[in-house]
């Protein structure tokens, strides 16, 4: 079996049968405008603390210490990913949303609260354990694709395997099996300045995806593309991610992006304003307690 | 022009802790590649001084002393004609590194509505500034060393101050030379920038280097073999001229070598940092030879003078001829190491740079700062190691001519030295770790 199998859903992911992810595959030359928000796609039910990606109480705030501290950029947000789940996170440019995910991601501690992963709490771990956490249990996709211009496609997406330590060969290997479902085949040697955006995108995908993360991270996966190619890059991303059993946390500012997800919540000054699609008078097809996020 | 200029000015002060770091490395190396050429004019000069040309001219007979004095003279014409490409290499390295980043200042002085000719002006203003200050630097550092370059012996005695010291204009000369070196390699890496203006770097597959580069140092080989060895008594200035073209020759494989290395190297590379090492040395086999190439060559004349054995001295001055080789092939290696370190450390600087937001990427994802130091120390590490095995191996096997037996012991000595000085170099690369941590820094 590949390591990538579509039509295999791992165990305990949650199925997803609304469109996004039984969409045919999109071409980019096909007219593409997303999902509508009325199909977006329905969630599993209960929360599982020991495989779900917790926030309680998140509190951040930037300044030198010493400092009179500003307003926080964070002010006490609560938000459960439940495994295999999308989210996207939407709010205005300053609202606390680039630093919700750098906080859920290990990449930043915050000021107050916890961040509980699988049981533990990241927001206490050491830098070194949040590095492997980032490393073995994390993916990111980047605005744009941030790949190393030196390395080919197949060596870029190989490279997260072999710093946690395996053999070239099946690092290759594993990462090989990525090209053909994003639609990649015969693109594996070339380097990132031979690559589309759309392309570049992909393979930053398959990058975060190929480790087999809990959870990934993006953040304005699409903001540098056109709409087309957007959708086609929100497509796989999606469709990967529910094949691998990750959850996803997509940060934009793009309605259409955010109609690829499981659920919307909005931040504005560092709070959560809305949850799911309330701010919009869309009504989310999965029951709204799946993602708990609380105005506070 | 007036709203430009004073744009230009606001950025330099605002970017000036961003762009510190460059700043101080670009002056550092011009100081070092001055001083560096200074001193070697200094010792030309004094080798020139202490023996002059006898009343005859070199033609017709010469005494014993004469004609000795005249050799040290040829040595000391070889020594710099190595010296000086590395030298000059690291004035051009320096000039980039000078430039480099600056791609949004670029963009935001076209926005304000310079044109392209004045931007192209006052960047080369800012490098040939820095250019200035790291030279006049460089004077000072030079004017320091005297003293302790005067304590070196040379045919039985020490060298005296005023045989050093070099006159004004000569001095100017010097530093005009460096300033010109900074001034073209500037307008040479702008004139890339100028057609990418939005500095988007697209790399693409690198073009492979041509083979005929091999065919170039291998016809200078067989003309160093087919002309000098047979001459008895070879003009100082053919040797000058075969040896210049040797060293031209031999910076024009180097890449290729470079090049064939990475790729064997990035194919089978089992690591992370190996892999990237190889990838990056086979993407800009140039860059790579311009940062250890100076260290080949040094290994080369390092092995020539130190290697070649004055048979049956019989005068005083015979004898001291054969101490002298070595003291000169060290000091020489000892300029061309402090010059390759600096060029190395600059060109890394460069690079990180360059790549921080990779870096930062990289970091995100959960690469440790450890596997990036690694990846980097192995990037110069391995064409290092190549380069001086390559040279060692070259002039031992030109030395085989001259010398019917190579001394094992001098042989053990020129290994061990070569190795201290690629030591020196690699060490280099602790400079832009500061860099990397700042690049890599996640929050």
């Amino acid at each position: 079996m590949s390591y990538y199998d579509p039509a295999r859903t791992p165990p305990g992911a949650p199925e997803r049968p609304a469109s996004p992810t039984t969409a045919p595959p999109v071409s980019p030359t096909v007219g593409f405008t997303g999902v509508q928000a009325s199909s977006r796609p329905a969630r599993a039910a209960s929360p599982d603390p020991t495989r779900d990606l917790i926030a309680r109480d998140l509190v951040m705030t930037y300044g030198r210490s010493g400092a009179p501290a500003g307003p926080p950029a964070l002010g006490g947000v609560d938000l459960t990913i439940r495994a295999g789940e999308s989210l996207a996170v939407m709010g205005p440019s300053g609202s606390g949303k680039t630093t919700l995910l750098h906080v859920l991601a290990g990449i930043l501690r915050p000021t107050g609260g916890q961040v509980l992963w699988r049981g533990r709490d990241i927001a206490r771990m050491s830098d070194r354990e949040r590095t492997v956490l980032r490393r073995e249990d994390f993916g990111f996709v980047f605005q744009q694709g941030m790949l190393l211009p030196e390395l080919p496609a197949i060596e870029n997406v190989a490279l997260p395997l072999m710093l946690g330590g395996v053999r070239r060969s099946e690092a290759t290997a594993r990462a090989a099996t990525l090209f053909h479902p994003l639609g990649l085949s015969g693109l594996e040697k070339r380097r990132p300045g031979e690559l589309s955006g759309g392309q570049a995108q992909r393979v930053a995908i398959a990058r975060a995806l190929v480790a087999r993360p809990g959870v990934v991270f993006a953040d304005e996966p699409t903001g540098a593309l056109d709409q087309t190619t957007s959708a086609e890059v929100m497509h796989h991303l999606t469709q990967l991610a529910a094949h691998t059993g990750a959850s996803l946390v997509v940060v934009t500012h793009d309605e259409n992006v955010a109609r690829w997800c499981h659920g919307v919540v909005r931040v504005r000054d560092g709070r959560i304003a809305a949850a799911d699609a309330d701010a919009d008078d869309h009504v989310a097809a999965g029951p709204v307690q799946a993602v708990t996020a609380v105005a506070r | 022009m007036r709203a430009a200029t004073e744009l230009w000015w606001r950025l330099r002060r605002a970017g000036a802790a961003d762009n510190r770091v460059p700043g101080i490395l670009a002056v550092v190396s011009f100081a070092v590649a001055t001083a560096a050429l200074l001193v070697c004019v200094a010792g030309l000069h004094a080798f020139e001084a202490r023996n002059p040309l006898p009343p005859g001219g070199l033609e017709g007979h010469l005494s014993d002393e004469a004609a000795l004095g005249n050799l040290y003279v040829t040595l000391a014409w070889i020594a710099t004609t190595c010296m000086v490409i590395p030298i000059l290499t690291l004035g051009a390295v320096a000039a980039r590194l000078a430039i480099a980043r600056r791609d949004q200042r670029l963009a935001a002085l076209r926005l304000a509505g310079a044109t392209s000719g004045q931007v192209t002006l006052m960047t080369l203003a800012e490098a040939a500034a820095q250019a200035v200050v790291g030279a006049l630097t460089g004077v000072v550092v030079y004017l320091a060393a005297l003293p302790l370059v005067a304590r070196l012996s040379f045919q039985g005695r020490p060298f005296e101050l005023r045989e050093l010291v070099l006159p004004l204009w000569q001095t100017l000369a010097v530093v005009a030379a460096v300033v010109v070196v900074a001034v073209v390699s500037g307008a040479s890496s702008l004139a890339r920038v100028a057609i990418s203006p939005l500095g988007v770097a697209a790399r693409t597959s690198p073009k492979r280097l041509s083979v005929l580069r091999v065919l170039v140092a291998l016809a200078a080989g067989a003309a160093w073999v087919l002309v000098i060895t047979p001459m008895k008594e070879p003009q100082r200035m053919t040797i000058v001229l075969v040896l210049g073209a040797m060293i031209l020759a031999v910076n024009a494989v180097g890449p290729w070598v470079v090049m064939v290395a990475g790729r064997v190297g990035a194919r089978l590379a089992p690591t992370a940092a190996t892999l990237l090492a190889a990838r990056r040395i086979a993407d800009d086999p140039k860059s790579t030879w311009r940062a250890v190439g100076a260290l080949g060559l040094a290994v080369v004349v390092v092995g020539f003078t130190s290697l070649a054995q004055v048979e049956d001295p019989t005068t005083p001055l015979e004898r001291y001829l054969a101490d002298d080789l070595g003291t000169g092939a060290l000091v020489t290696l000892v300029i061309i190491t402090i010059v390759g370190a600096t060029s190395t450390g600059v060109v890394q600087a460069a690079r990180v740079l360059d790549q921080r937001e990779q870096y930062r990427a990289l970091a995100l994802a959960g690469t440790s700062e450890r596997s990036l130091h690694r990846a980097r120390a192995l990037e110069v590490a391995l064409p290092l190691s190549m380069t001086i095995v390559l040279s060692a191996g070259f002039v031992l096997v030109l030395m085989l001519p001259f010398t019917s037996a190579l001394d094992s012991g001098l042989v053990v000595r020129f290994l061990v030295t070569s190795a201290v000085a690629g030591a020196v170099v690699l060490a280099s690369v602790l400079a832009s770790r500061s860099l990397v941590r700042t690049a890599s820094r996640v929050a």
